[in-house]
């Protein structure tokens, strides 16, 4: 696909002169793959949780387990539902913000948990060593405690708890592809809905949201706020260490790289933004209107190689179904995407109209590519994944 | 020797990319990454070691050894890393320090 490598932002040499750990590790050495080692464990551990598959609908369910900075999944389990604290802040907030997650979800769309089954939510904390990332495996949250020298730890921020708990609910329904578009459509809804999380627990509205994606994990030393800016893709650090926030905000400047499956943290700043703009036009908060013309989108109507200017045709006809074709809210829909260089089919700003749900033909959208294929629109009846 | 190292992907999506003149370490420095190398049999790792769920927000590294006679890269999934090149690749993220 795309095979040239802009890198405008080179990190500067990280010049290592400690070994500090290589003797604990070396009895490692001879181990088999993690892979492995990760699906033999989860399965011992799994059977132990059978008992709990009966528990009613609309339930949380949490476990937090201890990964004690191995890279072996899921760990130690710390703390179930109900339990009380212990006094690791990281298990803490994982089952916090977790929680919070959870609620927001039942509250503001009825949906129970990642699958809508009330699966349960497991998280594993203490991962690796000064490991500077949290991630979806697939099954589970896992965060590191960061380097403590440039990252915090991973479960700091609300909305980063949000973001991996999303990637669960996209895997769960529109598997965005996490390469290229669909990749960072994937990346952005994580954004988006981790946003939300956090506006929804502040008691925000959209103008009161500083819209920033992990504020306060990177160290006070860097020059940054945030990982992240959905106001202000492009601006969320500046540092000599870490170089520039990367994020472009419009379609004209998309960054074509190889690197990141295709830069899915880096241009998911686009949907980031026009998800900002429909959220601001629509005034409120946010997760009431725009959040939920998202959540019908990811949830009902996207399919796994859908691109932007898919995700900007379904938001709009979302948009449409839900508060009335040319309603304020669908306007500012087809606003937002303008706003970043998109322009959804049958929006009165576009070249031609085409009829929703169908983009394919030979119809010309100005200035974009041709939409991959969403969900056949409205009524169709809701298919869900049944695993 | 010579190591080209790089990490994107991740959370973050902030790459890392170092190169580092293994001959201009300090003795003690370059025999423990020297161990390191062998404890991970790199020369013999496959040039690409993918994982077949990766998840979402996992990091991707490029590792080059280049030792004057050898040469040999790897691309590794964190989602599929051996084990044994696990400390390796630790050593190669750890903190900045300048040299």
């Amino acid at each position: 696909m795309n095979r040239r490598f802009h890198v405008c932002w080179v990190i500067p040499p990280h010049i290592l002169t400690k070994l500090a750990e290589s003797d604990e590790h070396r009895e490692h050495a001879l181990r088999t793959l993690a892979l492995g080692e990760r699906f033999r464990g989860r399965r011992e551990v799994r059977s132990a949780f059978e008992g709990l598959a009966g528990v009613p609908a609309g339930e949380k369910r949490r476990t937090i387990y201890n990964a004690q900075n191995q890279t072996t999944l899921p760990g130690t389990l710390v703390r179930g539902e109900g339990d009380p604290a212990t006094s690791d802040i990281a298990v803490t907030e994982a089952y916090d913000f977790s929680g919070a997650t959870y609620d927001f979800y039942m509250n503001a769309y009825n949906r129970n948990s990642i699958d809508g089954r009330g699966m349960r939510l497991d998280s594993s904390v203490h991962y690796d060593q000064s490991f500077d990332n949290a991630f979806w495996d697939g099954r589970q949250m896992v965060y590191g405690d960061g380097d403590q020298t440039i990252f915090d730890r991973f479960t700091k921020c609300l909305d980063v708890v949000g973001h991996e708990l999303t990637h669960g609910v996209t895997a769960a329904t529109a598997a965005l592809e996490y390469h290229g578009q669909s990749g960072a459509l994937n990346e952005s809804m994580s954004d988006v809905f981790g946003s939300l999380v956090r506006q929804m627990q502040s008691g925000q509205t959209a103008d009161q949201a500083d819209w920033l994606i992990g504020a306060g994990l990177l160290l006070p030393v860097i020059h940054g706020v945030a990982i992240r800016s959905m106001k202000a893709p492009g601006t969320a650090y500046n540092d000599p260490q870490l170089g520039r926030d990367p994020q472009p905000a419009t379609m004209s400047d998309y960054l074509n790289t190889s690197d990141d499956n295709g830069g899915v943290h880096i241009n998911s700043g686009i949907p980031n933004h026009a998800f900002y703009l429909a959220a601001i036009a629509i005034g409120g908060n946010a997760w009431e209107k725009a959040g939920k013309i998202w959540y019908v989108t990811l949830t009902q109507r996207l399919v796994p190689n859908a691109d932007f200017q898919a995700a900007a045709d379904a938001t709009f006809d979302v948009a449409g179904n839900l508060y009335g074709p040319n309603s304020p809210e669908q306007k500012a829909i087809a606003d937002a995407w303008n706003g970043v260089g998109l322009t959804p089919a049958g929006s009165t700003g576009s070249q031609v109209t085409v009829p929703s749900g169908d983009a394919s033909g030979d119809t010309a959208v100005a200035s974009t590519k041709k939409s991959k294929t969403t969900k056949p629109s409205k009524k169709q009846k809701k298919k869900k994944k049944r695993p | 020797m010579n190591i080209h190292f790089e990490r994107s992907g991740g959370f973050a999506g902030i790459r890392l990319k170092h190169d580092i003149d293994v001959d201009a370490l300090p003795e003690k420095i370059r025999e423990e990454l020297q161990k390191l190398i062998g404890a991970a049999a790199f020369f013999q790792l496959p040039d690409s070691i993918k994982a077949t769920n990766p998840g979402a927000d996992r990091f991707q590294y490029q590792i080059t050894v280049d030792s004057g006679d050898r040469k040999h890269t790897v691309n590794v999934d964190d989602a599929a890393m051996p084990e044994t090149l696990r400390p390796l690749v630790r050593w190669l993220t750890s903190p900045a320090q300048n040299r």
